[in-house]
């Protein structure tokens, strides 16, 4: 790892570990680790900067969900109406291949794009703007994990985290009851795997313990698996590369997590291989699916397609490991960067502030965009964030998705992370069919990513144990 | 000073000449030059270049926005030992197996029905199977997917009864090569048939008259009148037949999605250029496949070609 890596993630650390402390402390805050003015400006009255209310300025701001900023802009006018940006909506690959495109030709780009966090690692050196001399002093206000992680390049801040994806557990109350089964004592994957196989013995095989989607059967049942086993080697600390862009696919925690995904499957207890988006609403309708293991911002999921069920879902962390083992992952989350080609990178700073690095920019974002908050600590800690929800029974989904957050080990996406994800993928038959062992599919897999990015090839662990 | 109104001398008859010579020369010399430039120059700037650029490219390991390094023939040697890119190879041979030859020969069945005269509602009929190609393939695609959907699908009701199960494409791989021919061959045999159609139509009827006064039955006349006639206009949609097939894209990647089904089982070569450029950001690697591919569509269709003057020189 470079020198300014080790020290950015160090610094990364250190903030994070002193925002956990400190909200850790009864009645401590995380603004206590930020200067007055700053604790000010984040949950205070906006106070506008006079500096940007003189002349014209056009911006131009691309994601593939406008609505949030969108919303927050009407308010911005109110400060400047001399500040105009055009928003612009469009898939998030065409913001990603588009922003690439127009970052490598030097014209063209957005004044502020949203990009999501695993795609970083792409656009860590293509043109995006060092915005450290601004972030700094909001930087230990931000989650660990991945999240802020993912928005920093060798020491530089370049970009203003926006959701992430902690991963909490769903379950549905009824189902559990029927059967005279708690799924809150559930504490490690052997506890949930047991409980899987009784339920499924109980209810004649009606009912799945574990259901997995990415969302409308995106990809099938190999990525709802990559979806599962991704999250599971997370909690072992690892992802598909090491912090310095190594491929470790084949080392133990992925290994183990390929196996724990092969165990639901051959235990039974696991239903992800829904031939479509209707089938998948189908499962979670008719009371056959027990818990399903999601990022956060998935609760959008049940509420939209199964809103009579409303009430009958709890919600608690992920099982661990082992016992006292992590109990969070992250899936998913994106930033909003400012690039160099800006024209007014400080009018384009000014709103992303008043957007999303004020207490009350996140909370009306929230009622916006249902944002699911998790990665401004400061946003954490207010009262609104600290109710329960309805829909899950008056869960406290807010404190658990920040306490998965908390928990979420710190992994970086490489470069080739896509092509890592679809080796991966085309991989999985092997494994399903039995025709390969994990150890030697993985090995296979990460041999040929090596390859590619010219890395020594490594041979095969043998005989990983699933649980130790 | 100040020049004098009408005091401007005037031209010699000679001078006037030589000048009108002048602007003929240009007019007839340069001026068709100046009409092709703008196509010319959009060209240049937005197809040669790019090739040009591209080809360079595949000599580096650019991924990314970093410039790369040269790296010789790495690449292309590595192209050699990728198992993704044999396997997007043979999906696409399997595809160009079961498409190319129904596009040619069933569009010139079509042809050949809708352009008899007994066939009541034959315009009907063409422009139902002219349709397909103007319904949008996002659309068509998603068509396909209800209808092969193996739990709600009308194929799979239909099955049902029989103990048959649906087809379901996120998990059987061997339906995923067929499904795309059977896509593709529903969305273009339209096309193909009116080119046949068209070029059906400009056989003379008289041949075909004599031939009948002759005594030849109507195979005999299909196989040795209009086959040979036709045989120009089949070669030329074999051959944009497999130039599609080799550079499809739309087909398998809104079927099957950017991970092109189960175990790849949908990754054809169109979709697997797309990917390792935009996807996968390796431009070094992607332009190497993509000259590759281009390459063997030529040498492909020069063969197609070559075979067919073959055949006709052997026969004549």
């Amino acid at each position: 790892m470079e020198c300014r890596n080790v020290l950015a993630a160090a610094l990364m650390a250190a903030l994070s570990l002193g925002a956990i402390s400190v909200l850790a402390q009864d009645g401590g805050s995380v603004l206590d680790l930020v200067s007055p003015e700053v604790a000010a400006a984040v949950t205070g009255e906006y106070i506008p900067n006079p500096d940007l209310q003189q002349e014209q300025i056009d911006m131009t701001y691309w994601s593939w969900y406008g609505d949030t900023p969108r919303a927050l802009y009407e308010q911005f006018r109110e400060y400047y109406p001399n500040i105009n940006i055009t928003f612009e909506d469009m898939g998030p690959d065409d913001v990603r291949v588009r922003t690439l495109a127009a970052l490598q030709g030097g014209i063209g780009a957005p004044c502020m794009v949203m990009l999501g966090d695993k795609w970083f690692p792409q656009f860590a050196d293509a043109g995006l703007l060092d915005l450290s001399p601004w972030m700094e002093p909001y930087a230990p206000l931000f989650a660990p994990g991945k999240l802020f992680q993912n928005t920093t390049a060798d020491g530089r801040i370049l970009g203003v985290p926006w959701d992430g994806g902690p991963v909490i557990t769903f379950y549905r109350r009824s189902v559990f009851e029927e059967y005279g089964l708690d799924p809150t004592s559930i504490e490690t994957w052997e506890d949930f795997l047991a409980m899987g196989q009784q339920l499924s013995e109980l209810s004649n095989g009606e009912v799945s313990m574990l259901w997995s989607s990415t969302g409308f059967n995106i990809g099938g049942t190999q990525t709802n698996i990559a979806y599962d086993q991704n999250i599971l080697a997370q909690q072992l600390g690892s992802g598909y590369f090491d912090n310095d862009g190594n491929v470790v696919m084949d080392n133990e925690a992925n290994v183990r997590a390929l196996k724990l995904v092969l165990a639901f499957r051959e235990a039974g207890i696991t239903r992800n291989d829904p031939a479509s988006g209707a089938a998948e609403v189908a499962d979670l309708q008719d009371d056959t699916v027990a818990t399903f293991t999601m990022a956060g911002w998935w609760s959008y999921y049940p509420k939209a397609n199964v809103p009579d069920t409303a009430g009958d879902w709890g919600l608690m962390l992920m099982p661990a490991w082992e016992e006292g083992g992590r109990r969070g992952a992250n899936n998913g989350g994106s930033s909003i960067y400012i690039t160099e080609q800006c024209e007014h990178p400080e009018a384009a700073f000014e709103f992303l502030r008043f957007w999303l690095l004020r207490t009350q920019g996140r909370i009306d974002s929230f009622n916006v965009g249902s944002v699911v908050e998790t990665v401004f600590l400061p946003t954490v800690e207010n009262e609104f964030f600290q109710q329960g929800d309805p829909f899950f029974g008056g869960d406290p989904f807010f404190q658990l998705t920040q306490e998965s957050a908390a928990q979420a080990a710190s992994i970086r996406e490489s470069v080739a992370f896509s092509e890592a994800e679809a080796a991966f993928n085309a991989a999985l038959p092997g494994v399903l069919d039995g025709s390969v062992t994990p150890e030697v599919a993985l090995n296979n897999v990460a041999n040929e990513l090596r390859r590619r990015l010219g890395q020594p090839e490594q041979p095969p662990l043998e005989d990983v144990a699933l649980f130790e | 000073m100040g020049a004098q109104v009408g005091s401007v001398p005037s031209a010699t008859q000679p001078e006037l000449r030589t000048a009108r010579r002048q602007w003929t020369l240009f007019t007839v010399k340069r001026s068709p030059y100046l009409f092709i430039f703008p196509f010319y120059f959009i060209f240049i700037v937005f197809n040669l270049y790019p090739i040009l650029s591209s080809f360079l490219l595949s000599f580096t390991n650019q991924r990314g926005i970093r410039p790369g390094d040269f790296v010789g023939l790495d690449n292309y040697i590595f192209l050699l030992n990728d198992d993704s890119f044999w396997q997007a190879v043979g999906n696409t041979l399997k595809v160009w197996v079961l498409v190319v030859p129904a596009l040619a020969f069933g569009s010139l069945a079509l042809a050949i029905i809708v352009n008899q005269r007994w066939l009541a509602g034959r315009y009907t009929f063409r422009l139902m199977i002219f349709s397909p190609v103007v319904v949008s393939l996002v659309v068509a695609g998603t068509m396909f997917l209800v209808l092969l959907d193996p739990d709600y699908g009308p194929l799979a009701r239909l099955l049902a009864p029989f103990g048959i199960r649906g087809i379901n494409l996120t998990t059987d791989q061997w339906a995923s090569i067929p499904v795309i021919a059977l896509v593709t061959i529903w969305r273009w045999i339209g096309w193909n048939m009116v080119i046949m159609l068209a070029a059906l139509q400009t056989i003379p009827i008289e041949i075909s008259e004599a031939a009948l006064v002759d005594g030849a039955s109507s195979w005999q006349r299909f196989r040795y009148i209009t086959l040979p006639l036709m045989r120009p206009v089949i070669i030329f949609i074999m051959i944009l037949s497999t130039i599609g097939t080799f550079n499809q894209f739309d087909e398998p990647f809104i079927l099957f999605g950017r991970n092109a089904g189960p175990g790849q089982s949908a990754l054809m070569l169109g979709p697997f250029i797309y990917r390792t450029n935009f996807d996968f950001l390796n431009f070094g690697y992607g332009s190497a496949v993509a000259y590759v591919v281009t390459v063997v569509v030529f040498l492909a269709s020069v063969a197609q070609y070559w075979i067919s003057e073959r055949t006709r020189a052997d026969r004549d």
